[in-house]
């Protein structure tokens, strides 16, 4: 990604994105309550995308926050939002013109953790009770994919959505009218979603075992070490310890981690770690737990675009 | 070149400064303090420790903020009835030098980003406090600002993304409609038009729809769209040639077919002349001669 306005897709996305949000927030009419409060969903949508294209590393992560903060100073400035949140900070034009962190195949790795993270929000509803859940996952993930797929990072990310909303119909959810045809489901997902288990209960882990003693990779700049893997029926847990960053090399991992464990069995163990530690030791939750014999594991470990792998044999 | 301002009509306010209503005035480009006759002379008692009075303080704002390019994004959209923040509201958040006060909960930066973003906010709170139609003509003045400065290859590359967006944002409805004249449903294209490039639009059918590619002149919102002349009458006008007698020469565009399912805007050339209620419309009278 260059400096020059023509490789600047996911922020020109974000430019065209923000006149669209500020168009249907004035035009949306109605009432003062409502049309805030319609306002407001339109303001955290625009958020998402601009967290999405900067956790993909499509755009600089400054420029993405200072666009949020335009649109929150366009609303103030129309009685959309209170005007004490006008911030009216200069918009960084040097990392606008400086290339983002591009990661390879950034958009695609962050996708998939987003739609499982989706996944272990959607493990808490019955699609029988529930059935426009999965419609409704769809939507919200649409506002980013968008986005990606304007910024160039095509394919990748259509076949993750239309493998979501197959899983997401075999498991008995609605997802009305989808963009893309609906690939094979992914049977670990729509497992996940028939199982729904439950979130850690507080049982200990009853079995461990020890990680690889080199890192595994770099994440926002810090190496990633796992320590150890301890769990019992309902829940796994995962303890990384993460370095400290070296300078000039940190990024932020505001979006947390999110952890993913495949086991030679074909059953999907999920977890996240939302607040992440500037440097040291930290147990993520995964579930469900292992209740059958397992000979291995394969581990990934996801922040924003970037992610570390490891085969664990149990 | 015809002035960009030259079809806006004046504005006024009134304001409180040093205890007394005193008029601000918007006039040909620029703010205007009437009541401070001797300005060099109250910068310098400035200088040596005095306070600015408000209609200063406001139009050394004013032109401060003259090229400030994020007041585009700010500023209102086709439609948009009205902006624009209450004074009242504005008050208790700026401080007698007009630095921003309280709300510090997202700050991060040093303490000299901190003190310049205050001052940024400060100052943006007092302008944007100011009547709509000042702050239409603040905003339109930055659009001529970037018309001007789009030749340059550096001030493309660091606003061109927002100010592409913000360009099409005003003139997509208008577009829209003029593609209606001919077909719907309409999709619009719109792009900035190469440095010193007029306003070029071509439209073709495709599988249904209208697409209407305009590639616009940098110069059509603040001296066409901004001075509410761009439809009058259901006519799309393209640019102001000249103005005089309360007139002004215009070119309009009409559709002209290039193949069964293509068109090109070509320019004609019209003449708009103010109503009684000050509103421009087109002199549908033959008029001797061209400009």
């Amino acid at each position: 990604m260059g400096g020059g306005v023509a490789d600047r897709r996911a922020e020109t996305h974000l430019w065209l994105l923000l006149e669209e949000t500020l168009a249907a927030a004035v035009g949306a009419g109605g009432a003062g309550a409502g049309r805030i409060e319609r306002a407001r969903q339109a303001r955290r949508n625009y958020g998402y995308v601009a967290r999405a294209l900067a956790a993909s590393g499509l755009v600089a992560p400054a420029v993405a926050d200072a666009l949020v903060h335009e649109l929150d100073d366009a609303l103030a400035l129309r009685g959309l939002a209170d005007v004490s949140s006008f911030a009216g900070r200069p918009f960084p034009v040097d990392a606008a013109a400086a290339p983002a962190t591009v990661t390879a195949g950034g958009p695609e790795v962050w996708l998939e953790a987003e739609i499982e993270r989706h996944l272990e929000l959607l493990a808490a509803m019955n699609p029988g009770e529930r059935p426009g859940a999965g419609e409704e996952a769809l939507r919200i993930l649409s506002g980013p994919v968008r986005g990606l797929l304007a910024a160039g990072a095509g394919d990748a990310c259509a076949a993750l959505m239309a493998q979501l909303a197959a899983s997401l119909a075999a498991a008995g959810f609605d997802i009305g009218p989808v963009a893309t045809e609906p690939l094979a489901a992914r049977p670990e997902w729509v497992r996940f979603l028939h199982d729904r288990p439950a979130a850690n209960d507080g049982d200990q882990p009853v079995t461990e075992v020890g990680g690889p003693r080199e890192p595994l990779g770099a994440l926002g700049g810090r190496q990633v070490v796992l320590r150890r893997l301890a769990w019992s029926s309902t829940h796994i847990d995962v303890i990384v310890a993460l370095g400290a960053p070296r300078a000039g090399q940190e990024r932020e991992l505001a979006a947390g981690l999110a952890v993913r464990a495949l086991d030679d069995r074909g059953r999907l163990h999920l977890g996240l770690l939302p607040s992440v530690p500037f440097a040291g030791e930290s147990v993520v939750h995964l579930r469900p737990g292992i209740d059958a014999p397992v000979a291995s594991l394969q581990l990934r470990i996801t922040a924003g675009g970037e992610c570390v792998t490891a085969a664990i044999a149990l | 070149m015809t002035p960009w301002w030259v079809a806006l009509p004046d504005v006024s306010t009134s304001l409180q400064c040093r205890g007394q209503e005193h008029h601000l005035r918007w006039e040909a480009g620029a703010l205007v303090a009437d009541d401070h006759a001797d300005r060099e002379a109250e910068e310098a008692l400035r200088a040596l420790g005095g306070e600015l009075p408000a209609c200063l303080r406001l139009q050394r704002l004013w032109a401060r903020y003259a090229d400030d390019v994020a007041l585009v994004t700010l500023g209102r959209r086709p439609g948009e009835a009205g902006l624009g923040l209450a004074p009242a509201a504005v008050a208790p958040m700026v401080d007698v030098l007009g630095r921003a006060s309280g709300n510090r909960l997202w700050r991060r930066g040093s303490a000299q980003a901190d003190a310049a973003t205050d001052g940024r906010r400060g100052d943006l709170l007092s302008l944007l406090s100011l009547p709509l139609p000042f702050i239409d003509r603040l905003v339109l003045g930055v659009f001529a600002h970037a018309a001007r400065s789009w030749h340059h290859e550096g001030f493309r590359s660091a606003h061109g993304l927002r100010l592409g967006a913000a360009w099409s944002s005003r003139a997509q409805p208008a577009l829209r409609r003029l593609g209606e004249r001919l077909h719907a449903p309409v999709a619009v294209a719109c792009t900035p038009a190469a440095p010193a490039q007029p306003t070029s639009v071509r439209a073709e059918l495709s599988g249904g729809v209208l697409v209407v590619s305009a590639e616009l002149s940098p110069w059509w919102v603040p001296t066409v769209w901004g001075a509410g002349i761009s439809e009058p009458q259901g006519r799309f006008i393209l640019r102001v040639v000249a103005s005089g007698g309360g007139g002004l020469a215009v070119e309009e565009g009409e559709w002209e077919p290039t193949g069964s399912r293509s068109w090109n805007l070509v320019a004609r050339p019209a003449h708009l002349r103010r109503d009684d209620e000050g509103l421009f419309r087109v002199d549908e009278r033959p008029r001797p001669g061209s400009w």
